[in-house]
């Protein structure tokens, strides 16, 4: 995995809780526990709009696909979805009880869904005006760890130690148990598997069809932080965030760390996303954001 | 009747209507609205309730405060003359025109208005019963001064004179004189009549005699003196509190007030009204305090000296008390005195103490708890002492306190008493080494508490009899109970031994089996105690985790209802249709706590499960034939929280003793259950797409074929709704329906085949002919007669077999074609964009992986 650090941010909005690309990898999106949220290009290290309307630590964003709209959610049980231009706030949706841990965007940015500590999932309509959720999910036992979104399925993980696939397509909901709290779940590339990051400092590979374990990825340590992992655009590698400050890869197949990218050590890299289309990914650990990728990346761009 | 309008015929030009408002309001203006104004028309009073006084600058004088201020005048040259504003300055014209305050028109005073108005009168004719004049009003004037007023005026007395003879000048003064001395208070006896006084005046006045003789005066006014009648009971003089509260009196602040306190050592003097201060406040300066001549020192004393001579004083006064006591020692008694016949009586009676009773103590010990041994107390013999008082006489000491003869020593002490101890309880001592030397050393039950101790032989015996109920053998208590002791006394204490033994077992005795230990340490109060970790899944699952096998063990499959909203947005068909579910009022309204408090057992979401589950049970032999039923397996609710009622989980074992054996059939290999293909795929993308899309909507309609054969066993075996239809089927006629089943199946069979429906119609055909291996759904015509059922549960049922049918292609096109990349396009199936682009290179991928997964696969078999 050769990727370098390009660029460092200094976010100046508190901790950073979670750095999301948009969908095309141009610009990222950083969550601060100011209650800011922040749009920047990161290859120029530019900081392009700051996001304030939040009543509380902004916990998880997503942008649009036309990244015209960008869903942010936060620990003041709201969910808001921002115009990019302006800055202005075009809908704050409340309906959750209690945090809102992740939020993401379908694919065609029509409806946000939201996980809380609540342990409900929100669908919310993004094209009306209503202020009610469209659907609310209420299976999970524990708080909504993170969402992800397919075209026809949306994967949860929860504290309970679940994922669940709900399929839309044939209303069927999947449930596996993960057995330790999962603190992020995703799909990997070829959407065949599922990368859940659970609590007992193991990522582990689940095929999303029969439910088996294909690989387990430790050696890094979480602790009790709410820490991140993933998978690299090209499904060669599973990164995971550590509480050392490294960003620890593995080899999918081998299951051996290949890399560990140094953020800051002492802190914990608790969030990391990795580019949508090239090999790299952003990472934050405190108030700093990494951008690590090639080199030609900053040229491209 | 239009005939007989035409006959009428008009005049004259009609009126034009009147409206309504142009007709006048008879209403009187009511009193608020009436306005007072001057006479130049303007309003004349201003009050609260139009806004405030604003004569100022509104309409009368050209100021803000309503008047015109007295124009400024330099005062340089009259510094001196000091400046009065009259009341007449504040006044404006209307104050001082005819009917103002301060009218400055000349006319005639009151006294004469009356009597000496020239003007004639108008005559104003009475309407009352009598004509002419009103009679009355010129008999009964009101009177202006009383009679004798006038009597006396007519008399020559002018108002401010006394009223008398008239005096000469010398009898005048003397008449003044008097009043003067009357308006003296004089109080206890009359002084002498001062004789000198009088003969000087008598002789001061008598030159000027001649001259005043002839002009007489009159007599001086003088204010008649009232007396007052007294009415309380206080001394003469003194005013007492005013009843009055103090608020509705004028307060008077610069003359002395009538309440006073004055503290001198210990004596503290009240006087006057009370104003502001409670009685047992605390008085504050007074600032209003006026000097007295008795705060002042009058002699240049230090207070010792002042104490000294109190002294003296005291010990001489006590020396006259001496003398009055004891007049025959001190002398005769003082001139003009004589010894009192009462003696005085000085001496005090004095009651004695009443007797303490023997025992005493005047401290009072504490104790925590009716057990504790008081550690103090065990020091001193005495002290130690405890139990119960009536424990604590006995009849020695009973005796002692009545003051009987000591009884003989009867009784001897516990050392003899041994002797007549029988062998039994001795050897049976002697096997207990602790209970050998039980007599110095207490039980370990009776440790905490002895209630004989203040009788150490009872004591003694009370231990032993304890001995002997351990070792069964209570009855030889009178054995060692002394000789000297009745049998009563011998019963009664037995008894007494037995009811000390019942209740003075410590807590570990009785207690003991009603209460438990807490479970819980005293710190689960204590935030900051971590909290166990909450353990999520049930035993099996948790054991398949941590056995790290994963897979059927840890996934259980249920059905959620995706909203029509939602599949609207997400561009998918919804999947089935539950009619109540698909109503859009059935969203909540309002969110509240409770919502998320509520259960999960009684969210639609689990009755739907419960649903399947009775759905799966029914089309157990559908499943069953088919050779991949540990798909079935899997579709068994495993989720503990799915508790289903028993009778389906016995439905289910069946099936899962079935699934299990047909699965070994078909070998370990999982198969892959694939997704529905996306409608836009199936349409929109390339021609080498649209073949694998057609492959997989083939799979859809076999399984609806599929569906068609077992529905008629369902439909035997499906609990029907029967309950009248409701909501969109309120108005459907379902019988007329289910007489035309061919039709009707088209229809209920997926959106999507009815949409890609032109591109099967070639499959369809040669599916016709076709065996089993073939693709694509048969042809509706070959679809057996079935009646399409109305509720749900079939819609269930359909969607199930349809999978396990899904199967079934899955594993036969893997067995036969096994070269085909068919799983690609599922696995493409999240990713439209990157589809086109990364084909090629995904399917390589996806090679890769499925080795990887055999990989992992056969390691944790390995490891299992």
């Amino acid at each position: 995995m050769d990727i370098e650090c390009l660029k460092t941010l200094n976010c100046n909005q508190g901790a950073v809780r979670a750095v999301r690309f948009n969908v095309d990898g141009a610009y990222c999106l950083t969550c601060g526990s100011d209650k800011k949220l922040k749009l920047w290009n990161p290859y120029r290290n530019l900081l392009l709009k700051t996001y304030a309307g939040h009543g509380n630590e902004v916990l998880d964003a997503c942008g649009s696909c036309d990244s015209s709209q960008i869903v942010s959610c936060g620990a003041d049980k709201s969910v808001i979805i921002w115009d990019v231009s302006s800055g202005t706030p075009l809908r704050r949706l409340r309906g959750h009880a209690s945090n809102v841990t992740c939020v993401r965007f379908n694919e065609e940015s029509s409806v946000a869904i939201s996980g809380s500590l609540d342990n409900c999932v929100m669908c919310w309509d993004a094209r009306s005006r209503s202020n009610e959720p469209i659907q609310v999910l209420k299976e999970a036992k524990d708080s909504i760890s993170s969402i992800q979104i397919t075209d026809h399925l949306i994967l949860t993980g929860s504290v309970d130690c679940r994922i669940r696939q709900y399929d839309i397509r044939t209303g069927e909901v999947v449930t596996d148990f993960a057995g330790e709290p999962v603190l992020s779940a995703c799909y990997t590339g070829d959407g065949q598997c599922v990368v859940v990051g659970c609590a007992d400092d193991c990522v582990r590979l689940f095929d999303k069809d029969s439910g088996e374990m294909l690989g387990e990825y430790s050696g890094h340590k979480i602790g009790d932080f709410r820490v991140e992992s993933g998978i690299d655009n090209s499904d060669g590698f599973i990164i995971s965030g550590a509480t050392d400050g490294f960003i620890w890869c593995w080899d999918l197949v081998k299951a051996e760390v290949v890399a560990k990218l140094e953020h800051a050590p002492g802190t914990v890299v608790n969030s990391i996303h990795s580019h949508p289309n090239k090999v790299g990914l952003v990472s934050a650990a405190g108030p700093t954001v990494k951008l690590w990728g090639k080199p030609e990346y900053l040229d491209s761009d | 009747m239009s005939s007989d309008d035409e006959d009428l015929a008009f005049y004259g030009t009609p009126l034009d209507p009147i409206e309504e408002d142009a007709i006048p309001s008879k209403k009187p203006t009511p009193i608020e609205e009436q306005e007072v104004r001057d006479k130049y028309g303007r309003r004349r009073f201003h009050g609260a309730f139009t806004g405030g006084f604003s004569a100022g600058y509104f309409n009368s004088v050209g100021s803000e405060e309503g008047w015109t201020p007295s124009a400024f005048k330099s005062s340089r040259s009259e510094k001196a003359t000091s400046q009065f504003q009259k009341p007449e300055d504040f006044m404006d014209d209307e104050d001082t025109g005819e009917f103002g305050i301060a009218p400055k028109v000349l006319r005639a005073t009151s006294d004469y208005k009356q009597s000496s108005s020239r003007k004639r009168h108008l005559m104003n004719l009475s309407t009352g019963p009598i004509p002419g004049q009103p009679v009355l009003r010129d008999i009964l004037q009101p009177a202006k001064e009383t009679v004798g007023v006038r009597l006396l005026r007519s008399m020559g007395w002018r108002p401010g004179q006394g009223v008398g003879p008239r005096l000469n000048h010398q009898q005048k003064k003397t008449q003044q004189r008097e009043i003067r001395k009357a308006s003296k208070k004089v109080y206890g006896c009359q002084l002498l009549p001062q004789n000198t006084s009088a003969n000087s005046e008598n002789d001061s006045s008598d030159e000027s005699d001649s001259e005043l003789k002839s002009i007489t005066f009159a007599p001086d006014d003088y204010e008649a003196f009232i007396v007052k009648t007294k009415d309380d009971v206080f001394g003469i003089g003194y005013k007492g509190l005013d009843k009055r509260p103090v608020l509705s009196k004028h307060v008077q602040l610069f003359e002395p007030s009538y309440l006073g306190m004055q503290e001198k050592k210990k004596k503290v003097a009240i006087w006057g009204q009370a104003f502001g201060v409670g009685a047992l406040e605390e008085d504050d300066e007074d600032i209003y305090s006026r000097d007295d001549m008795s705060q002042y020192d009058f002699a240049l004393e230090s207070s010792s000296m002042i104490a000294q001579r109190k002294k003296e004083e005291r010990a001489l006064e006590k020396r006259g008390h001496l003398a009055l006591t004891a007049p025959r020692e001190a002398g005769a008694p003082l001139e003009g005195f004589i010894l009192g016949k009462n003696k005085p009586n000085s001496q005090r009676k004095f009651f004695r103490p009443p007797d303490l009773p023997p025992g005493f103590k005047a401290f009072h010990e504490t104790r925590t708890s009716r057990w504790d041994v008081n550690s103090k107390g065990e020091k001193e013999n005495v002290a130690k002492k405890q139990g119960l008082g009536r424990h604590d006489l006995d009849a020695r000491v009973r005796g002692s306190i009545l003051d009987e003869p000591l009884p003989k020593p009867a009784a001897p002490p516990t050392s003899d008493v041994r002797p007549p101890v029988p062998q039994v309880l001795s050897t049976s001592l002697a096997q207990s080494p602790l209970m050998a030397s039980s007599d110095t050393i207490p039980l370990a039950g009776t440790s905490s508490f002895r209630p004989f101790i203040s009788q150490p032989e009872k004591q003694a015996r009370y231990e032993r009899f304890l001995e002997l109920t351990k070792y069964g053998q209570r009855d030889l208590l009178p054995t060692i109970q002394p000789a000297s002791m009745t049998e009563w006394d011998k019963e009664h204490e037995r008894s007494e031994f037995e009811q000390a033994a019942r209740l003075y077992k410590p807590l570990s005795g009785i207690m003991n089996d009603r209460f438990v230990s807490a479970s819980q340490s005293d710190d689960s109060l204590n935030p900051l105690i971590p909290v166990e970790k909450m353990k999520h899944g049930n035993e099996e699952m948790r054991n398949a985790a941590k056995m790290k096998l994963f897979g059927k063990l840890t996934r259980t499959r249920g059905s959620w209802q995706p909203c029509a909203l939602l599949c609207k947005r997400f561009n998918v068909p919804q999947p089935s249709c539950l009619p109540e579910m698909t109503q859009p009022g059935q969203r909540p309204s309002s969110f509240s706590v409770f919502d998320y408090l509520e259960a999960s057992s009684h969210n639609t979401s689990v009755e739907v499960q419960h649903v399947e589950k009775e759905d799966a049970s029914d089309c157990i032999p559908t499943v069953a034939e088919h050779p991949s039923s540990s798909q079935a397996k899997q579709d068994k609710p495993e989720d503990d929280l799915n508790e289903g009622p028993e009778a389906t989980k016995k439905v289910h074992n069946i099936s899962d003793t079935l699934a299990r054996l047909l699965a070994d059939d078909t070998g370990k290999e999982q198969p892959e259950p694939e997704e529905k293909p996306d409608l836009f795929k199936a349409i929109f993308l390339s021609s080498s797409e649209d073949s694998e899309s057609d492959s997989e909507d083939d799979t859809g309609s076999q399984a609806n074929t599929a569906l068609a054969k077992n529905i008629s066993k369902e439909d035997l075996v499906a609990p029907r709704n029967l309950s009248p239809p409701r909501g969109i089927f309120a108005n459907l006629d379902l019988d007329a329906l289910n007489t035309r089943p061919s039709e009707k199946q088209e229809e209920k069979t997926t959106v999507s085949e009815r949409e890609t429906g032109e591109i099967h119609h070639s499959l369809i055909k040669d599916d016709a002919q076709g065996d089993d291996m073939m693709y694509g759904p048969r042809l509706p015509t070959a679809t057996p007669k079935m009646n399409v059922p109305s509720s749900s549960d079939t819609f269930k049922s359909h969607r199930k077999s349809e999978s396990a049918l899904w199967v079934e292609r899955k594993v036969k096109s893997e067995n036969t074609i096994a070269s085909s990349d068919s799983d690609d396009s599922s696995s493409s199936g999240s990713d439209k964009k990157k589809l086109s682009k990364k084909k090629k290179h995904k399917k390589e991928k996806k090679k890769k992986k499925d080795k990887r997964h055999k990989k992992h696969k056969s390691k944790h078999k390995r490891k299992s």
